[in-house]
């Protein structure tokens, strides 16, 4: 078992000592780092501190050096984004600091991107995104569309106020089994029931698994607008999108 | 001066009927006599509205089986008193999405299921009970009859009885409610997902994939 | 049935008073954002999205709250869109049952050089529905009701303005540019506050929107404490600050602004909140829109509202803008249980 001592970067061991808390998550951000080149720790540390410069930087360094883009994604970016999401989850950062890293890990993918492209990776599954129709925020969105693509999703965004009629037109173009609906009101938090209503009158439906999520939603309010799943942040919104994908509902 | 009418709790809302000038119609719960009535309302004074919330109404007698309240007619009832709370919710959406136009009929209480390529057939017994049925037979059809089933019971708050079978807990029969909502119940998700849990009953699930109480 | 003691202040002088955390007959029940909905637009033919966009439709809408529900004030800016609307933003004005909206994904600035007040900021039409209706309300009202207007605080014509996500990449880049901005923008926020003043406002609601669920409190106290300050300072109504989500971490310096009242969101408990102003702010708040008022039953709203009477909150409202398809009788039954709690004292 991998101890904190084995991770060379010494801002990614700062990083674990002073913002995971949760035993499990230790030892998982631990194995996950000492298993990973130090290249690879020093992109996830540039990440966490936001600096886009310096990870498009060394990603592209690291890609010239004959890296496997999908070690960089996985190793540099995704598990830079874990600590980003923990300490978000945890109220150690806001907004501002998570889109600075967004923005650090949009840089990485730039080259990655077309790498894996090229390569025809499959993808882990295809996910309709948008925000509901009247509201105009995107952030969490935003963000969900960037860990889920990190993860190895195709996502179609619909971007913002998307109307029910746009949901189902996307949901019968690209036959995606899972749809994410976001929300940043609570004025525009009934529109989610209004679309899944809508899905059902189309005879939808039964077609997709509908996860919900955004600032202001809850289980409680996912579960009386008849949505399949809520995700609380976007790390929650990665991991049930994986889970709801592999178990087929 | 106040105009808010005294008429039970609002238990459903169209906020823009599109058949009327995008008027509100709200669905009102109340108690008389024991019995549980419905009132459909709209605050809209715009012409036409009257006539469209009495076309509302009307359609919920035909496609669903209420029945107007002996005091008042605006009142809708079932023939049972009871509430049925989420099929009438479902019934007043459905009476909202016709246009005035449009001559009512009760719908069928059977259904091409594109899903098996069968026809699905709900069938009363009696007493409340309805059974559903297909015109095919195998696992497929076994299959759909059940998620038909357990769709209904979801749909109308049915007490599931064997495979295939389940009643209304007032006992009385029902047969336009289910023939109208025979066409949701071959796509209720939840219904199926509590398929799947009843057949994983006795099976630990990570605490990832437990529903909250 | 439960005899009320009879009140004996107008509902003006209720909500004026607790704004001061003075003496009331019993404890006011106010809008500092939005009531209306679908029903009470269809009950005086005021729709959504004119009525945003009419003063006498407006001020017929807003009249409701009072009228209709029962409330001690009106406030008739139900969205948070008009200033934007006279600087130049892209509108979506949308349907009866959705809130108009800024298009945030189309800024109009880019920079702090961008920044321009026009000339003509108040004369816009969508400035002039909102003091026109004021002027409605007042003559109609005379001293009987508070009316509370509403003016957008810098941080969130910042959002508006230049775009969520370059707004807050701004603040974390180049703290001086963001307070520059800030700066340039506050001018917005005194011009149509001062307007709705000489129109007949009796306090006005300040949105800013650093919210807890987007920054953390040391960014309020960087960002927006002093600016708040000066408006207090210049404005000479009492003020009512609002932030949605999480912000008991900045209560206590929303507590020394010198504002009058800060509007809460249900995720801050009343007792809570109540001990982190300790009694250097009034509180208004804070019933829950999405589950509570919009989802459940009088019942519930009831549990909520004498959950902040115990705590000592001093206005009981809706937490922000209700959902437009919110039931009428959960937004009575706020004025009820107010009443009831306060006659199972008086005996």
């Amino acid at each position: 078992m991998a101890e904190l001592s084995d991770i060379a970067n010494a801002a990614i061991r700062q990083e674990i000592e002073e913002y995971i808390e949760r035993p499990e998550e230790v030892a998982r951000i631990v194995e996950m780092f000492a298993n990973a080149r130090e290249t690879m720790q020093d992109i996830a540390a540039a990440l966490i501190e936001g600096e886009h410069h310096t990870v498009d930087a060394l990603t592209a360094r690291a890609l010239e050096g004959g890296i496997e883009a999908l070690e960089v994604m996985d190793d540099g970016l995704i598990a830079g984004m874990a600590i980003v999401g923990i300490k978000f989850r945890e109220a150690f950062i806001f907004v501002p600091e998570v889109l600075a890293c967004a923005r650090a890990m949009k840089a990485g993918m730039a080259h990655i991107e077309p790498i894996l492209s090229a390569a025809g990776v499959e993808p882990a599954g295809k996910v309709i995104m948008g925000t509901v129709k009247g509201d105009l925020h995107d952030i969490g969105k935003n963000l969900c569309i960037m860990m889920l693509r990190g993860s190895g999703f195709e996502v179609i965004d619909l971007g913002v106020d998307t109307s029910e009629d746009e949901f189902i037109e996307a949901i019968e173009d690209h036959q995606a089994p899972l749809v994410g609906m976001s929300a940043l009101l609570t004025t525009t938090m009934p529109n989610m029931g209004k679309t899944i209503e809508a899905f059902i009158d189309a005879d939808l439906r039964d077609d997709v698994i509908v996860i919900v999520g955004g600032a202001p939603v809850t289980q409680e309010f996912a579960d009386d607008m008849g949505a399949d799943g809520y995700g609380k942040d976007a790390l929650d919104c990665v991991a049930l999108a994986k889970q709801l994908i592999e178990s087929g509902r | 001066m106040a105009q808010i009418a005294e008429l039970g709790r609002r238990i459903e809302l169209v906020s823009m009927d599109p058949h009327c000038h995008d008027i509100t119609i709200g669905l009102y719960r109340d108690v008389a006599d024991q019995a549980v009535e419905f009132t459909a309302f709209s605050y809209s004074r715009r012409e036409g509205a009257v006539e469209r919330v009495g076309f509302v109404n009307q359609a919920m007698k035909v496609l669903g089986g209420l029945e107007a309240s002996p005091d008042a007619p605006d009142r809708l009832r079932f023939p049972c008193g009871q509430d049925h709370r989420r099929a009438v919710q479902r019934l007043f959406m459905d009476a909202c999405k016709i246009a005035s136009s449009t001559p009512l009929e009760p719908r069928a209480m059977n259904i091409f299921d594109k899903k098996s390529q069968l026809t699905m057939i709900a069938t009363s017994e009696g007493g409340g009970r309805y059974r559903v049925t297909s015109d095919g037979t195998g696992p497929e059809a076994e299959r759909r009859i059940d998620a038909v089933t357990r769709g209904l019971v979801r749909l109308a708050e049915l007490e599931s009885l064997e495979t295939g079978a389940a009643s209304f807990p007032c006992g009385y029969t029902h047969d336009r409610l289910v023939g109208l909502l025979l066409k949701r119940a071959l796509n209720v998700r939840v219904a199926m997902r509590e398929a799947e849990a009843a057949a994983a009953r006795g099976i630990m699930a990570a605490p990832s994939q437990q529903q909250a109480p | 049935m439960t005899t009320h003691p009879a009140e004996t202040m107008s509902s003006r002088e209720r909500v004026i008073a607790a704004l001061r955390r003075q003496p009331v007959d019993r404890t006011a029940v106010c809008n500092p954002t939005s009531v209306a909905t679908v029903e009470l637009m269809d009950m005086v033919e005021a729709p959504f999205p004119v009525a945003n966009r009419d003063p006498e439709l407006m001020a017929a809408l807003a009249l409701t709250g009072h009228t209709e529900l029962g409330f001690d004030s009106v406030m008739p800016v139900f969205s948070i869109i008009q200033e934007s609307s006279a600087l130049g933003c892209n509108m979506q004005w949308e349907q009866k049952d959705n809130w108009p909206t800024v298009r945030m994904r189309e800024p109009i600035w880019k920079d702090v050089d961008d920044i321009r007040i026009p000339n003509d900021f108040l004369a816009h039409p969508d400035m002039r529905c909102v003091t026109d209706a004021i002027v409605m309300l007042r003559r109609q009202l005379g001293d009987e009701v508070a009316i509370i207007g509403k003016t957008m605080g810098p941080w969130t014509l910042g959002y508006h303005c230049f775009g969520v996500e370059p707004f807050l990449l701004m603040s974390l880049d180049d703290q001086a540019k963001t307070k520059l901005a800030l700066e340039r923008m506050k001018e917005a926020t005194i011009l149509f506050g001062q307007a709705q003043i000489d129109a007949g406002a009796d306090a006005l609601t300040l949105p800013d929107h650093a919210t807890g669920d987007l920054v953390s409190a040391d960014y309020y106290l960087r960002y927006l404490k002093d600016l708040h300050i000066e408006f207090a300072e210049r404005l000479s109504v009492p003020l009512i600050l609002h932030i949605c989500g999480r912000t008991v971490d900045r209560m206590g310096y929303i507590a020394e602004t010198g504002m009058a009242a800060f509007h809460f969101d249900s995720k801050n408990k009343p007792a809570e909140s109540m001990e982190a102003v300790d009694g250097r702010i009034a509180l208004i708040g804070n019933i829950n829109n999405p589950e509570t008022l919009f989802a459940k039953g009088p019942e519930e709203v009831r549990a909520e509202v004498y959950a902040n009477l115990e705590a000592g909150v001093q206005a009981i409202g809706p937490e922000c803008a209700i959902p437009l398809q919110t039931p009428i009788e959960n937004l009575t039954e706020i004025v009820r249980a107010v009443r009831d709690w306060h006659a199972a004292r008086a005996h």
